[in-house]
C-alpha cells in the first residue's frame, strides 16, 4: 500500500511485471480508466495510473529505472493510448506494448522543447527569488542559504567569502553567534532547524585549513585618500574598519586596551571563543583592510583626534561597567563583577583562586559564564540565585542546560539583601514569589515578608547587566539611558561622527554589532562621496538546482552539537565545542529546503 | 489494416469549418462508409503542468481558470479544492453553496452554447440564434456577479471573495425564472422536430459497454444511459441539494443532446434550490499552511469529470501536478462511435461530444511541418 492519497478510495503499489494483472482485476470490477500521471523521481519514474471504480478513484503505482520500457496498459485499456503517448513525449520514457503508438510525435512543437523533464543539471527557467526567512532574521542579514549551500558542496572558500560580505568575522561568529537564523529556518516547526552555525564553523575552519590561515588576497577598491578614525576594536569597530578599508579609505584604529576583540575578549569565556582565533580573525580582516591599529590608546579628546586630519570618525566604545548589586555589604571584600573575574581569566590568563564555595547573583549568560568559569577554577560549589522563576531567565537554553551538565547549582526565587563581610562572607537572600506582569511581561517578583535565610561562601560574583559610559570628551548628545543618539544612518549629532554598537544601541551582541559597523561603513562612504555598500537582495545568479522528492530530506535528523563530556570539559579551559565530522556537515546543510529559491 | 491501402483517407481538420479547434481526424472510408479513424492530437500543448510545478501555488488558481475559457469557473474551484484537501482548509458551507451555484451557472451558459453551435451545425440556423440569444440571460447574470461575462474569477483557496446579497439572489431566482420561459420555448424542437431525429437518432452509437471501457465521461456516458456523475459524490453544496443524474439510454447524438437540453433544466433547478438554501456564514477560511501529501479532486464540468493531482512537499510549489479534462477520455469514445458511419454524419458526431480540444491541450501553436 502507498502513502494516504487524499480523494482517493484505494492505492495499490505493483512491479512493473504485475501491473496488467493488476489492470486486468480492475477492469473485471468494470473501472473506468481516467488517466495516467508521471512522476519524475530523479533517478526513476512513477507511473500512476488512475481508474474509477463504483464512484471512488483507486490508483495503480509502478515505478521503473529512468530510460527503460514501462509496461503499457493499451493491451486492456486501449484508451490509455493518449494519455501514454502524451507522458511519453513529455517525459522521454519509452512505452512497451503501446496499442497505438503515435510514435513520440505527439506533442513534437517546432518552438520550443516540450519536455517535464527536469534538467539534471544546467541553467533552470528564471524564477523568483526571496531573501530566506533565516537570512531575514539575521541582522546582519547574512546570505545564508548561499553558504549552506556552499558548504554542502564543499565550496569553503567561497562559502566564507559570503559570510565576509555581510559579517566580516565567520570563525568568531561559528562559536558565539546566538543565531537567531536558526529560529528563522522553516524545520523550526519540526523542533529540528539546520544547525547553520556548526556549518559556519565548517566553511571558516575548512577555510583556513585550505588557507593556510585566515588572510586573504583580495583587492581593496582604489583608494579615495580620505581618512577616517574608528574608535574602539570591539566586533562593530573592526567590521567597520574592515568595509571602510574595502571600499578605500584610509582607517586608524584606536583601541583603549592592550589586545582587540572588545567585549569578545573579555567577556565571553575561552573554552567557548580561544582568543588565538580571535585574535588571528580581527587581525587578518584588519590586514586586509590596510587599517592602522594602535592598541593602548585611549580617545578621550574627539576635537584633538579629528584635527589630526581625519575626515569622519566612528564611535564603538562598547559597554564595559558593571551594574551595582544595591544591597548592603556590597563593598567588602571578596566581593567581585562578573566583568573583574572574566578579564582576568580570559585577558590577563590569571588563574583567581575563587574558594570552594562561590554565590553567582543574576540570571543572564554572563552570569552563567561567570558560573562556567568558577567551576573551570576549581570552585566545587557553584550556585546560581536569581530573583525571579527559571522561565524567566535571560541566558540562553543552550547555556543553561550547558551550566546544569557541569553541575552548577541554581536558587530561584531568591534575592539578596544583606551581604555580611567576613571570611566566609554571609549573604542574607529573601525569598520571593511571582506577583503581576511588569513592563517586560515578566512576573514582578514580590518579597514574602519575614522569611530569609542565610548562605556562607567564599566569593560572590555580582552578573547583573552592564552598561556604557561615553566619555564626555567625545562630545555628542547622550541619551538618559547613556548611549550615544543616532540617527538611521548612525550619524551622531556631531557632522561626520558615526556611532554604532553597545554605545549607541545598549547592551546587545555581535553580529547586531557587525552589522552596525558595516552600516557605518555604508553611511560614512556616502558622508565622504562614495555610494556606500549594497543592500541584501535576493540572489539571482545563482541557479539552483531542484530537489526532486524532498520525503527523503524531511527524514533526516537534526545533527547533534558535538561538545566535550561535561566531567571532561571543567577541567581546563579548553574549546568545548567541536568541529563537525564532514560528512554529519554534508548531511546537515543537504537538509536545507532552500526556501529562498521562490518564495 | 492491410484493406487501408485501397481506401481513400479524408483528412478532417484540424482546420475545418464545424471543428471549433484543432484536432485531426483521418478517415478511411470506403466510399461514403467511414472503416477507421486515426486521431492526430498534440496541436496545442502550452505546458500548463510544468508552469504550475514552477509557480507559487496561490497564483496557480489564476493559471487554472485560465486553462478552459468555458468552464474557467470549475477548474478554479477544482484546483482550490485539491489545495484545500492539502493544506486540510475547510471551506465555509457559505462559501460551498456559492461555489455550487457558480458552477451551475457555467454549466448553464456552457450547454446553451453547444447546443447553439448544435443546431448549426445541423443547419438548424433559426433554432441557433434563439438559443445562443438566452445565453445571453445567463452571460449578463455572470458579468453582474463579478463584472466579466465570461471569466467570474470568484473563487479563493479557502472559499469564494465574493458574497451574494439579497439584491443580487433575487435577480438570480427573477433570470432562471426567465430562462426556463424561454428555454420552454425551444427545448421541445431538440425533442420533436423531424429534421433533429433525422440527423441524430441512431447516429454516433456508443454502447453502453463501450462507454465504460473506453473512459467516456459527462453527458456522452449519460447518453449512454449510464448515471455516472461526479456531482453525486456529494462535493461543495452538492451533497445537500436535491438531483438525480439526467441519462438517456438511446447511445445516440439524440441522446448525448437531450441529455444536455434536460441539463440546462437541472441546473436551473440546481441554482433555485441552492439560493434558496443559501445559509449564513463567512465565505472564506484563511490558510497559512503549505501544501503537503498527495491528493486528488475531482469535479463535473459541462463536459463531464475533470481530475486534478497534486503532490505538494511542504513548500510553496506543488511538486507534481497533474490536469486531465473531460475532452481527453471522450476522443476514445468519438472514434468509436465514427466508425460505420457515412462521411455526412461526421460534423454531427463529432459535435456531439462537445469537444473541447485547447481546453484538453491548452492552446495553439502551429505544428512542426511534416
Amino acid at each position: 500500500m502507498q502513502a494516504t492519497v487524499i480523494g482517493s478510495a484505494n492505492e495499490y503499489t505493483v512491479q512493473m511485471g504485475g501491473l496488467l494483472e493488476k489492470v486486468r482485476e480492475l477492469k473485471q470490477r468494470g473501472a473506468r480508466f481516467i488517466t495516467t500521471t508521471l512522476r519524475d523521481l530523479g533517478e526513476e519514474v512513477e507511473v500512476i495510473h488512475h481508474f474509477e471504480v463504483d464512484g471512488g478513484v483507486e490508483n495503480i503505482h509502478v515505478k521503473a529505472p529512468k530510460g527503460e520500457p514501462i509496461q503499457s496498459i493499451t493491451p486492456e485499456y486501449p484508451v490509455a493510448f493518449i494519455a501514454e503517448n502524451e507522458a511519453r513525449d513529455l517525459f522521454q520514457a519509452e512505452f512497451k506494448d503501446l496499442a497505438l503508438d503515435l510514435g513520440g510525435k505527439m506533442l513534437k512543437i517546432a518552438t520550443s522543447p516540450s519536455t517535464l523533464l527536469k534538467p539534471a543539471e544546467g541553467p533552470q527557467p528564471p524564477i523568483m527569488r526571496k531573501l530566506g526567512r533565516c537570512r531575514e532574521e539575521c541582522p546582519a542579514m547574512v546570505n545564508i542559504p548561499r553558504y549552506v549551500r556552499e558548504v554542502e558542496a564543499g565550496k569553503y572558500e567561497a562559502a566564507y567569502n559570503t559570510i565576509t560580505d555581510r559579517a566580516p568575522i565567520p570563525a568568531i561568529l561559528s562559536r558565539v553567534c546566538f543565531a537567531p537564523c536558526q529560529e528563522g529556518c522553516r524545520q523550526v516547526f519540526e523542533a529540528k532547524p539546520i544547525q547553520i552555525r556548526l556549518l559556519k564553523r565548517v566553511a571558516a575552519d575548512g577555510f583556513k585549513e585550505l588557507n593556510g590561515g585566515l588572510v586573504r588576497d583580495i583587492q581593496r577598491r582604489p583608494l579615495t585618500g580620505k581618512r577616517v578614525a574608528v574608535i574602539g576594536g570591539g566586533p562593530a569597530g573592526v567590521s567597520a574598519a574592515y568595509y571602510l578599508g574595502m571600499l578605500g579609505h584610509g582607517v586608524t584604529l584606536y583601541e583603549r586596551s592592550g589586545t582587540l576583540g572588545g567585549a569578545m575578549a573579555w567577556g565571553i569565556p575561552k573554552y567557548r571563543l580561544p582568543k588565538d582565533i580571535m585574535v588571528e580573525e580581527l587581525e587578518a580582516r584588519l590586514t586586509e583592510a590596510g587599517a592602522d591599529v594602535r592598541l593602548n590608546t585611549e580617545v578621550t579628546d574627539l576635537d584633538g583626534l579629528m584635527e589630526e586630519g581625519y575626515d569622519s570618525a566612528f564611535i564603538a566604545t562598547g559597554a564595559d561597567k558593571c551594574n551595582d548589586l544595591r544591597c548592603k555589604g556590597e563593598e567588602s571584600e571578596g566581593v567581585i563583577t562578573f566583568i573583574d573575574l572574566l578579564t582576568a581569566v580570559n585577558v590577563r590568563n590569571e588563574t583567581p583562586d575563587l574558594g570552594r564555595r562561590v554565590a553567582i547573583i543574576g540570571g543572564g549568560n554572563s552570569a552563567m559564564d561567570a558560573a562556567r568559569t568558577a567551576r573551570r577554577l576549581g570552585a566545587e560549589e557553584v550556585t546560581v540565585y536569581y530573583r525571579r522563576m527559571e522561565e524567566e531567565m535571560p541566558a540562553s537554553l543552550h547555556e543553561l542546560s550547558g551550566a546544569i551538565e557541569e553541575d552548577v547549582n541554581f536558587d530561584f526565587l531568591s534575592s539578596q539583601i544583606i551581604i555580611h563581610p567576613g571570611k566566609p562572607l554571609t549573604i542574607e537572600f529573601q525569598p520571593m514569589v511571582p506577583g503581576e506582569p511588569d513592563q517586560s511581561g515578566r512576573r514582578r517578583p514580590v518579597p514574602m515578608e519575614g522569611l530569609s535565610h542565610r548562605v556562607e561562601v567564599d566569593t560572590i560574583v555580582s552578573a547583573i547587566g552592564y552598561y556604557s559610559v561615553v566619555p564626555p570628551g567625545l562630545k555628542v548628545e547622550v541619551s538618559r539611558q547613556g548611549t550615544i543618539v543616532i540617527d538611521d544612518d548612525l550619524k551622531t549629532s556631531r557632522e561626520g561622527v558615526y556611532a554604532g554598537g553597545d554605545i549607541a544601541y545598549g547592551t546587545s551582541n555581535v553580529i547586531s554589532a557587525l552589522r552596525d559597523g558595516r552600516r557605518a561603513a555604508s553611511s560614512i562612504d556616502r558622508y565622504l562621496g562614495g555610494e556606500g555598500l549594497d543592500e541584501p537582495e535576493p540572489d539571482m545568479s545563482e541557479f539552483v538546482a531542484r530537489q526532486a522528492d524532498l520525503d527523503e530530506i524531511r527524514a533526516r535528523s537534526q545533527a547533534p552539537i558535538p561538545e566535550m563530556e561535561a566531567d571532561e570539559r571543567v577541567k581546563s579551559f579548553a574549546e568545548l565545542e567541536l568541529l563537525l565530522e564532514k560528512s554529519e556537515a554534508d548531511c546537515e546543510a543537504g537538509r536545507c529546503w532552500r526556501c529562498d529559491w521562490n518564495e | 489494416m492491410s484493406d487501408k491501402q485501397n481506401l481513400t483517407v479524408i483528412p478532417f481538420g484540424p482546420q475545418h469549418p464545424v471543428l471549433p479547434e484543432p484536432i485531426q481526424l483521418q478517415f478511411y472510408v470506403d466510399e461514403e462508409r467511414i472503416v477507421d479513424v486515426l486521431p492526430n492530437i498534440g496541436y496545442v500543448h502550452r505546458g500548463i503542468e510544468r508552469a504550475i510545478e514552477l509557480n507559487d501555488y496561490r497564483r496557480n488558481l489564476y493559471l487554472c481558470e485560465r486553462i478552459c475559457g468555458i468552464c474557467n469557473i470549475i477548474h478554479g474551484q477544482t484546483y482550490a479544492g485539491l489545495i484545500e484537501k492539502m493544506t486540510g482548509t475547510e471551506v465555509p458551507i457559505r462559501a460551498k453553496y456559492l461555489r455550487t451555484i457558480w458552477a451551475e451557472v457555467a454549466r448553464l451558459q456552457s450547454h446553451l452554447l453547444c447546443l447553439g453551435l448544435y443546431a448549426d451545425c445541423i443547419g438548424f440556423e433559426s433554432l441557433f440564434m434563439k438559443v445562443w440569444r438566452d445565453r445571453e440571460i445567463v452571460l449578463e447574470l455572470t458579468e453582474a456577479t463579478n463584472g466579466h461575462r465570461i471569466h467570474m474569477g470568484t473563487t479563493a483557496i479557502g472559499g469564494v471573495i465574493k458574497d451574494m446579497d439579497a439584491k443580487l439572489r433575487d435577480r438570480y431566482l427573477a433570470d432562471m425564472d426567465r430562462l426556463e420561459k424561454e428555454v420552454n420555448d425551444w427545448s421541445h424542437v431538440f425533442y420533436k422536430d423531424a429534421a433533429f431525429k433525422e440527423r441524430t437518432v441512431g447516429k454516433g452509437i456508443l454502447p453502453k459497454a463501450d462507454a465504460i471501457h473506453l473512459g467516456a465521461v459527462g453527458p456522452v456516458i449519460r447518453g449512454s444511459g449510464i448515471p455516472n456523475d461526479v456531482r453525486t459524490t456529494g462535493y461543495e453544496a452538492y451533497g445537500e441539494l436535491d438531483f438525480k443524474p439526467v441519462t438517456h439510454d438511446g447511445c445516440d447524438s439524440y441522446s448525448r443532446t437531450l441529455v444536455k437540453v434536460d441539463e440546462v433544466y437541472q441546473s436551473i433547478g440546481l441554482i433555485r434550490q441552492a439560493i434558496k438554501q443559501l445559509p449564513e456564514g463567512p465565505i472564506i477560511e484563511k490558510n497559512d499552511r503549505f501544501p503537503d501529501g498527495v491528493a486528488i479532486h475531482r469535479s463535473e464540468q459541462p463536459r463531464g469529470e475533470v481530475f486534478y493531482y497534486g503532490k505538494g512537499n511542504g513548500t510553496i510549489h506543488l511538486e507534481r501536478c497533474r490536469i486531465r479534462t473531460p475532452t481527453i477520455p471522450n476522443i476514445p469514445p468519438l472514434l468509436r462511435m465514427l466508425v460505420g458511419h457515412d462521411v455526412a454524419d461526421i460534423p454531427t458526431i463529432v459535435h456531439s461530444i462537445d469537444p473541447c480540444i485547447s481546453c484538453t491541450e491548452r492552446i495553439t501553436q502551429v505544428k512542426e511541418a511534416a
